[in-house]
């Protein structure tokens, strides 16, 4: 029998929801929310709507005994949530924050206790793995208290669970994901890109109205900026057998840019006016001021008629007046900063500033250099011009759009998103229309949960597959140059939107294995090569195709008589929404996994 | 020596002789004390009171219970008030000197922290619904510690008056006892800032 419950879990960069659908609760359930019961101050557990991902990590003696301590666990020596967030603003040795930026961060070793960043060498220190195991352990613990007390089938490794990812996420950062959650005892799991997950909720809350809101030919943009990262996605309305059918036809790049370095943005112009009058702020004071600026920012958003909100740091003493400093955030400020900083109205063509490149680069998360998430975004639907014009059938450009993610409570930024496109569309008829969204906070658990009935047969689906052309770098052998290095080809192993559930031959290339020795296959991407067919030897391919985090596989002596055994290779999309890699020997007895190396890579 | 009267007598004297020398070395010397001994030896046994009396010096007193520590629960709003909001710090302050704009952009801040812990935690309530300077009629027995009368108060209810203050009741609370290891009586932790 089928689990009671399905459930939806929103993994996200800087807080984290849960939804779900009581499937013995009759027809037509609609996804409610988790509250999730989180230490929110020393000894004070309370729930919240959200969980924010952050976790603390103090030594022993640092805290109260037990004020960590959960309902079900009365020991605990970290904590993850609120109080987590706050405490860890003034002790950032002791936080891990963006755990899931550093999940899909190729530059470090994601499996290496390096989280804390800025932690001391002997401090407690964890992986990006381990971090986010952290995270889903306490959701896992916060439902199987209060969801299934005394009843263990209801559990929620005995449930069926949706987990979203960024669109933007690639195979090795999903596996990974995948691993943290089977860490957490998650069992019957299944990945979904977030913006499908907006667009899942969208279509749950019109009900079936929502076939009267699009047509075909409509390609919709789903603009997901969430507190750490932007996403976009792209999908296609179309007609199958009589009946509309959605299509995921593109996604973006991994963008580390989102509403919490805006509100960084604010505080440091504020901190700049402040030094004017000769104020310094120390770090828990910055704190203050960013959480300030946040208020104000939102308090001009809401009320246009405001010329300009207060920002206030009382004292950090016990002299809380004498100590207050006063600062004002001007409308002009925010929009020069906000409006223009982030979305200024570039041109279609517009292609994002490019890192600086300098003598040495500090490592910690690849932020994106350029702030300006219109020019981002001119680049995205650049690169899918074609299919954007084959699926609308005229201009190149999205007809819909589905805003996602905090950011875009203020409705100016949303008003902003809807100018740009349509001035990059200048000359076709209709403006781009805007889909109402749900709850721009919760709608991924919700679509998650949503998707979840979905894969029960309850509802529409939107197809898609992979969001990326995979392919294995092939070597050539070339006469020795001088100097030179012998070019890379790319063989193409997973053709862009292979489907959940199936697997492919790559015919062509055979590999020779050697037994006893790691062999590792370079291993690249790209979301821009669509028609690449399985088995396709790519030679140049520009800036279309990125290299990833590569594949290992080790022969035990035991595998095959001679020392080298002839493979070739064998992609499987898993019904989970994984990648799998295998070598298969010539005579098609054996087989060897291929797994991603998300070891820090020395070159 | 053969006879044996003799040696009875004698082991009798022996013991007498040990007896009286261990009571006097017990008691230092004192024959008043070995007497008073007897006495008490006599009255115990013969008054159940006297055993009592005298049990109750003997046995040796509970060890002097130390003063109760406090209980930090009436603290705990104060406790909220002041993570949250402040609001200690504020009262606690000399804010003679200060200027009347530093006082407003700190107070805002406070009032609006302490404003939401309050109804976070607090189910408050006007304990008359009508509306304030408006006329209201309160009835026969009214509950005195909930309305209050002032002015030309004369004769028996009913009473016809002006709604002043609505007043507040608190018709729920929550304020969870925080994990066994937290000091509730610190109602601010020091803060040591680490270069």
């Amino acid at each position: 029998m089928a689990p009671r419950y399905v459930v939806g879990i929103d993994l996200g960069t800087t807080n984290s929801a849960v939804a779900y659908v009581d499937t013995q609760a009759g027809e037509g359930q609609h996804p409610v929310l988790l509250p999730i019961a989180q230490v929110v101050a020393p000894g004070v557990v309370e729930e919240r709507p959200l969980l924010p991902s952050f976790l603390y990590l103090p030594r022993p003696g640092e805290v109260p005994t037990g004020s960590l301590s959960l309902p079900w666990a009365v020991d605990r020596d970290y904590a993850v949530g609120e109080y987590a967030r706050k405490i860890g603003t003034q002790v950032e040795t002791r936080q891990v924050s963006s755990a899931k930026s550093w999940l899909c961060h190729a530059g470090v070793d994601r499996k290496a206790a390096i989280l804390p960043y800025k932690a001391g060498e002997t401090d407690r220190r964890v992986s990006p793995l381990q971090a986010t195991t952290y995270y889903l352990q306490h959701l896992a613990e916060v439902w199987n208290a209060r969801m299934a007390a005394d009843r263990p089938e209801w559990k929620l490794e005995n449930q069926d669970v949706v987990l979203t990812v960024p669109a933007s996420f690639d195979a090795a950062a999903r596996e990974l994901t995948v691993e943290a959650a089977r860490a957490a005892g998650l069992q019957h799991l299944t990945l979904l890109e977030e913006p499908q997950a907006a667009f899942y909720a969208w279509i749950d809350h019109q009900g079936d109205n929502w076939r009267q809101q699009v047509k075909v030919g409509d390609v919709v943009l789903i603009c997901d900026v969430g507190g750490g990262t932007s996403d976009f996605s792209l999908i296609a309305i179309s007609e199958d057998a009589g009946r509309l059918a959605l299509t995921r036809v593109a996604v973006g790049d991994h963008i580390l840019l989102g509403g919490d370095n805006m509100d960084w943005q604010l505080a440091f112009v504020l901190a700049k006016q402040l030094a004017g009058r000769g104020i310094k702020l120390d770090l828990g004071q910055m704190q203050m001021l960013r959480a300030s600026c946040r208020e104000a920012k939102e308090l001009l958003f809401q009320d246009r008629t405001l010329q300009s909100a207060p920002v206030t740091v009382v004292g950090r003493g016990s002299k809380v007046i004498a100590g207050t400093i006063k600062g004002e955030l001007t409308r002009v400020d925010l929009e020069r900063e906000l409006l223009e900083g982030f979305f200024p109205e570039c041109e279609a063509d517009t292609v994002p500033r490019a890192a600086r490149t300098t003598g040495f680069q500090e490592i910690g998360l690849p932020y994106a250099s350029d702030p300006a998430i219109t020019a981002h975004l001119a680049h995205f639907l650049a690169r899918h011009r074609d299919d954007l014009a084959k699926h609308t059938g005229g201009p190149p450009r999205p007809t819909t759009l589905l805003f996602n993610g905090g950011v875009f409570k203020a409705e100016v930024l949303q008003e902003r998103i809807v100018k740009v496109l349509n001035r990059w569309g200048q000359g076709t008829d209709a403006p781009v229309r805007v889909l109402p969204s749900v709850d721009l906070d919760l709608a991924v658990a919700q679509g998650a949960a949503y998707y979840g009935m979905v894969r029960r047969g309850k509802g529409v689906r939107i197809r898609g597959g992979t969001g990326r052309t995979y392919y294995v770098g092939v070597e050539m052998s070339m006469p020795a140059i001088p100097g030179g290095f012998s070019p890379l080809k790319a063989l193409c192993v997973v053709p862009f939107g292979m489907e959940e559930g199936t697997a492919t031959d790559v015919p062509g290339q055979e590999f020779g294995l050697v037994v006893g020795a790691p062999a590792e296959f370079r291993f690249l991407s790209s979301t821009v090569r669509r028609d690449d067919p399985v088995g396709t030897l790519i030679e140049d391919w520009q800036d279309e195709i990125e290299e990833m985090t590569p594949l290992q596989t080790t022969l035990d002596a035991a595998s095959g008589q001679g020392r080298v055994v002839p493979v070739h290779l064998h992609s499987k999309v898993t019904e989970v929404g994984t990648l799998e890699l295998w070598c298969i020997s010539r005579d098609g007895k054996q087989r060897w996994k291929l797994e991603f190396n998300v070891r820090e890579q020395r070159k | 020596m053969d006879n044996p009267i003799v040696v009875v007598l004698l082991t009798l004297a022996v013991i007498v002789v040990l007896k009286w020398t261990v009571l006097l070395a017990l008691s230092k010397g004192s024959f008043g004390r070995v007497f008073a001994a007897a006495g008490v030896f006599f009255k115990v046994l013969a008054s159940e009171e006297t055993a009592k009396k005298v049990q109750a010096v003997l046995t040796p007193p509970a060890e002097a219970k130390k003063p109760a520590k406090l209980s930090g629960e009436p603290l705990r709003l104060l406790n909220l008030l002041q993570r949250e909001g402040r609001l200690l710090d504020f009262l606690l302050e000399d804010i003679s000197s200060a200027s009347d704009e530093q006082i407003g952009a700190g107070v805002r801040e406070i009032h609006k922290k302490s404003q939401a812990v309050l109804k976070e935690h607090l189910t408050l309530e006007p304990v008359l619904a009508g509306q304030e300077e408006e006329s209201i009629t309160i009835q026969a027995g009214f509950d005195p510690s909930a309305i209050r009368l002032t002015g030309n108060v004369t004769g028996e209810p009913p009473f016809k008056g002006t709604l002043k203050h609505h007043g507040w009741r608190v018709r729920a609370y929550k304020l969870p006892a925080p994990a066994a290891g937290v000091d509730e009586l610190v109602v601010a932790p020091a803060e040591v800032e680490l270069p």
